[in-house]
This record gives C-alpha cells, structure tokens and sequence, in this order.
C-alpha cells in the first residue's frame, strides 16, 4: 500500500508541472512575448552583421575618413571608432557581437559623432518621446474616428453622406505623404494664418519651462497640431474605408440579427455586435501600420521642424554619424514591435477566439 | 384542444425589390396559430417561409417590404391584440422575445463571437426589463439543465467553445428565457447530426408540453414535421396551398405538392422504387405564371389549371388546400384511427 502511494506520487506532480508548463507555453501572452524578444534579437544581430561585417561597412568608412581628413594613423583612427561604437575592433568577430549586445543591455548606444562626446542614448532619449508622442496620437486620432466615420458609412451606405466621404476618403489616402505637409502649411499658415507656422519651430514654446503647467502642455499641443493632422489626414480614409468593409460584413452577420430579435437595444448593437466585431481585423492592421508611420515621420518631422527623432535620424544621415544611426534604426525597431506586442495583447483581449489554450 | 388563436396572420404579403423587379416572396398568406400549438411550415427552398417568419417579427432586410396583411399577438392575459405591423420601433423591441421569440437558422452564426454566454443572456434579460441578475442566471441554469446542457460550463463559455448542437440548444434556452407565448424555429435542425436532431425533437416535445408555447417552426425536414407538429401548412411560390392536421396533411394529401413532398422522402417502411422527386423547378416570383402557380409541375394538371387560379378552400375538417382536383388525389395512408383521436380531442 505505501509503496502504490509513493510510487505514485512523483508522476502526479510531474504530470501536473507538465500540464503548468504546456499551458504557459501555450498561452497567448507568452508566445506573443517571445515573439517580440526573437524579433528584437534578429534586428540586433542584422543591425551588426551589416555595420561591423558587409564590404564597405560604415566603421570601415569612418576609420577611411579619419586617416584622410584627420590625418590620424590607422591604429588611432581605429580605436577612436572603436570608442564611439563602445566595441573594440581588435578583438574575434564573436566577442565583438557579445560585446555589443553586452552594450546594448546596458543602454551603451556608442557616442554621437556629429554632436561631439554625447551619448547616442541621451540623444534618443530627448527625441525619441515627441515622435512617440505626436505619432501615436495622430495615429489614435485617425484610428478612432476612421472607426466611427465607417461605421456611420456603413449604416448609411449609398446615402450622399457615404458617397461624399467614400470620395474624400479615397482622394485623401491617395496624396503623398510629402505633399499633405506643404499643402497644411500653404493653407492652414500661408492662405488662413490660422497658425504661426513660420514660428513653430520645435516641440514646444522654447520661452515656456518643461513641467506640468497647463501653459506648457496647451503649448505642446499646438506645436503637435500640424504633424499630428498630418498623420491624421493621410490614415484616416483608409480607416474609414476598411472599417465600412468590415462594417458591413458583420451586419451580415445572423447573430446581428439575432441581436435584433432579442430586443436588444439598438445602441448595445451599435456598440457590443457591430462595432466590436467589425473592428477586429482594424486592430491587426493597426498593429501592422505602427512601423510604416514611424518610418514615414522624418519626413513631416522635417517639414514642421518638429524636433523628433525623425530630423535627427535625417541629420545623422547627412553627417554619416552610423552610431547615432543605428542608434535610432534599433529604437524605431523597438518601438514599433513593442506597439506591435501591445496591438496584439489586445487583441486578445478584444478576441477570446485568440486566447488558445487560456483556461480561466 | 386548441381554441384560442395567440398569432393571427391575415392575408400576408411580403415583396423584395430587385433589379428585374419585385419578387413576390409570401402572397396573401393566412392562417391562425393556437396556444400550445405547433404548426409546422413546410415547402421546397425559396417557397417563402423564411420570409414568412422574419415577417412575423418584422425582421426582414430592407429590401423587403410588407405590402398588405395583419399580424395579430392575442396575449395570455386577455389585453386588446397586439397589431404586430403596426408596432413602434420601441414596442417592437419589447415585442420581440419577451412575446414571439426566434431561434435562427443558422445556430452556429447566432450567438456574439466575443460575448460569454452569460453576458448574452443577461443582456437579453436586461432589455427586457429583468435587472435580478441572480435570478436571471438561476433561470437560465435550469433551462440550460433542460435542453441538456451542462449549465455551470455553457453559461460561462464563449460560442466558439461549444459545438454546433450546443450552440442550437442553448439558443433554444435562449429562446425560452422570457417564458414567450409564441417561438418561432427557423430550420431548427438542419446543420446538426441525427442524433443531435434527436435530442432536439426530444425537447422540444418536453418543454412544450411543459411549458406551453406555440411552436412554429419552419423546416423542410418532414419527418420532424410529423414527429412534433399538430398542424402542416405547406407553402409553394410564397402562397399556402394546403392547410390541415397533421395526419390528414401526410395521409391524405389534398394538394398534389404536398403530395410530391411526402413521396420524395424516403421512409422505412416504403422501398427505393417509390421515391418519386418533383418535376421541374419553382416558378419565376417576379413573373408568375397564369393560373396554378404549381400546374407546370403538376401531373393533374389540365386546361382549367392553366386559366384559373385555385383558391385555398376548406374541403374537409380543418383541411384546406387550393387545388382543382384536390378529391381526385390517391389517399396515401388510411388513417389510423388511435392518432386522430390524439390530435382531434
């Protein structure tokens, strides 16, 4: 009898590790985590293949340039790259990745060669927020009312409201993203004088000190204003359109219907039949357009002279400073599969068809 | 048995507006529904009874419209009949469910994909007015428990856990939840297994009897329709074309559709060699023929068919069809004398 009981019990205790385990492996948090991490890690080590390893590669550029244009040996010139990149050239290829990555987890980016003897990451880190900061709110903004902009379309499909905004929509998704700038400047600053255009320069009043005033934060605000319509402008038909398809998809639906048959007030339709579920597929295009808009911010960033990091990227490129460079290639990269990770966490929120293997 | 009329449908017609034209889908449709009774709708795709249960809870798609014809609800509780077409949207909204509930045809597209089973029922129970959320689940619990369900599970899980036979019944639980006086069943059982139709049939029975709610329900499965209805109203091209009690329908057709169904369903007892199917197709609901819309069809058929449309006529007891030559239609079956008697007390 006591040894049935002993020898049963190790299998039940790792029968039950094992269920804990397939269920963590299992669950959708936890794949879309390692997803992000792999994806992260593959745009380190391409991001190192193609800067230390590729035939004209931008250290071997930036010693070539140092020799010649400083008149420093090649042994100086070398280790002077190899201070503002923080690797040390010398040593095999493999300690040189760990090295680098060894940085990159200590937030070590190497030393901007434009801006003398200023870290690659205090650079991001000034500029990088406002980016965030105007092109997630752009990006919020056209979102939500795309959404709502379609679904009034669908409800009221080939009424002159659809119609007229079908027609807008498609024109405004069609201009290049180059040419909404000059026009917003040409109508809002130049025709209108709605806004000091000529004036705002920057992110904010340079008179006003950063901090929770409401006079800093209205100032802010109105700074993001024409970069932020901007990006508003050129996503929002697509939005709507896409949300009018799925829209009128799920009005198809037997169980919109069946909603009817309930009784259910017209408004809980509206919210919890329609318009949930016709928003699904947006989130996943969402979560796909994050990195295409960051991408798209140097030019408008330029346009305004709103000092994010997409001028700053411009400007690195122009002074070939590769460690600023690649400074903020990795933080776009970052930024844009954390959104993804995020657009994808809720969607399974959103989704409980997704949540596999999620028991409650 | 069954005196007091709760649905009341007069001279129905319900037309979809189409490129060609308009298709006359349901054409001066009339018949009662009792209280506890079930009728069965029975016809071939695209006769119109689809269309005929929308119509009764004005659910159909915009491109349709009810061109003529009443609905009448005459409630339990002896209140001046309710004009279903004549209803606010408002007080459509409050009709429907609480009096004249629906379980669709599709059960596996009916119910929210991202809504739990519970937060579905209580929002139906909540729209009409029941705001005792313990309550509310107390009672689905037991009408999950009746349609036999594991009831703790289905009511916390999402559609997409369930199976498509669960996902039937408890949109049939669904369905029962504000106790309605009328349910209305849209091809019930199509999608499902034959056990599950089973199991369906089987409870049905039980919660009608228990309950006491008319049944209609809609099928162009006949055995089923033999199995749970009182009464069979066929309908061919959007207009009823016989009427009658369920045995005297089956045994005895008096319209030689009707007649073309029972013999193009297989039964046990019946060989291979009988299974005759209906010539020809439908006809044209846009541009109907002269006459007997089923004469094209129809091995009755003569010169008079052709030029003279029949008229839904009472021939026996409650029996009615629209035929010519309704008496000249071979008897199917005597009938047995111990079901009459279980249908007609």
């Amino acid at each position: 009898m006591v040894d049935t009981t002993l020898s049963n019990a190790p299998p039940n205790i790792i029968e039950a590790l094992r269920v804990r385990l397939e269920r963590t492996f299992k669950s959708y948090l936890f794949r879309s985590i390692v997803q992000a991490l792999f994806t992260v890690w593959l745009v380190l080590t391409v991001t190192f293949v193609l800067i230390r390893m590729m035939p004209g590669n931008p250290v071997d550029i930036l010693v070539d340039r140092l020799v010649s244009e400083q008149g420093l040996t090649r042994e100086e010139a070398l280790a002077q790259a190899a201070a503002m990149f923080s690797v040390n050239f010398n040593a095999p290829i493999h300690e040189q990745y760990f090295q680098y990555l060894g940085n990159l987890l200590r937030g070590d980016l190497g030393i901007s060669i434009s801006s003398t003897n200023t870290p690659v990451i205090e650079i991001i880190a000034r500029f990088l927020p406002w980016t965030l900061f105007s092109v997630g709110l752009g990006l919020l903004i056209s979102f939500v009312l795309g959404l709502l902009i379609g679904m009034a379309m669908a409800y009221w499909r080939n009424s002159i409201f659809d119609v007229a905004v079908s027609t807008i929509a498609s024109f405004l998704s069609s201009i290049p993203n180059y040419l909404l700038p000059i026009i917003l400047i040409y109508l809002i600053g130049v025709q209108w004088k709605l806004l000091p255009v000529a004036r705002m320069r920057g992110t904010y009043d340079p008179k006003l000190t950063p901090g929770f005033t409401p006079e800093f934060i209205a100032s802010v605000m109105l700074y993001a204003i024409l970069p932020v319509l901007t990006y508003v402008l050129s996503q929002i038909g697509h939005w709507a359109l896409s949300m009018k398809n799925s829209t009128l998809s799920v009005l198809g639906e037997e169980y919109v219907n069946a909603a009817h048959a309930r009784g259910l007030p017209q408004r809980r339709i509206l919210v919890a039949y329609v318009g949930r579920n016709a928003s699904l597929p947006l989130f996943t295009q969402l979560a796909l357009s994050i990195g295409s808009v960051v991408g798209g911010a140097i030019i408008i960033e330029l346009f305004f002279m709103y000092q994010g990091i997409g001028i700053r990227l411009f400007e690195a490129i122009g002074a070939r400073d590769y460690p600023l460079m690649q400074g903020i290639f990795l933080m776009i990269t970052l930024s844009t599969v954390l959104a993804n990770l995020l657009a994808d966490l809720l969607y399974s929120q959103l989704d409980p068809r997704v949540r596999l293997g999620e028991s409650k | 048995m069954f005196h007091q009329p709760v649905l009341s449908i007069q001279n129905l017609s319900v037309e979809y507006a189409a490129r060609r034209g308009k298709v006359k889908a349901v054409r001066n449709v009339s018949f009662d529904v009792f209280r506890g009774e079930t009728v069965a709708v029975i016809g071939e795709s695209g006769c119109g009874k689809t269309t005929l249960a929308l119509a009764l809870v004005r659910l159909l798609p915009r491109a349709a419209k009810i061109t003529s014809g009443k609905i009448l609800f005459q409630s339990s509780d002896h209140s001046a009949p309710i004009d279903v077409l004549r209803l606010t949207q408002r007080q459509l909204r409050a009709f429907r469910w609480r009096n004249c509930a629906m379980v669709f045809q599709s059960a596996l597209n009916a119910l929210n994909p991202v809504l739990r089973i519970s937060a579905q029922v209580q929002e139906t129970a909540r729209a009409h007015g029941e705001h005792d959320t313990k309550q509310v689940e107390e009672r689905a619990l037991w009408l999950f428990r009746q349609v036999r369900l594991d009831p703790k599970r289905v009511y916390h899980a999402y559609p997409h856990e369930l199976s498509g036979g669960m996902r039937q019944r408890v949109l049939l639980a669904l369905g029962l939840l504000l106790d309605p006086q009328v349910i209305i069943l849209d091809e019930p059982t199509t999608a499902l297994d034959v056990l599950t139709q089973r199991t369906i049939i089987e409870v049905l029975k039980r919660l009608r009897d228990e309950m006491g709610f008319a049944l209609i329900f809609i099928s162009h499965d006949l055995s089923m329709a033999a199995e749970l209805a009182h009464r069979i109203v066929t309908m061919y091209a959007g207009e009823v074309v016989e009427i009658g009690q369920v045995n005297d329908v089956f045994y005895r057709p008096k319209h030689p559709y009707t007649l073309g169904l029972m013999r193009a369903v297989p039964n046990l007892s019946g060989g291979r060699a009988e299974l005759v199917s209906i010539q020809g197709s439908p006809p044209d609901l846009i541009d109907l023929p002269r006459g007997c819309t089923f004469a094209p069809r129809c091995g009755y058929a003569q010169a008079i068919c052709r030029e003279q449309t029949p008229l839904l006529e009472m021939h026996e007891t409650d029996h009615a069809s629209a035929c010519h030559f309704w008496n000249q239609l071979p008897v199917l079956r005597e009938l047995p004398a111990a079901s009459s008697q279980e249908i007609g007390s």
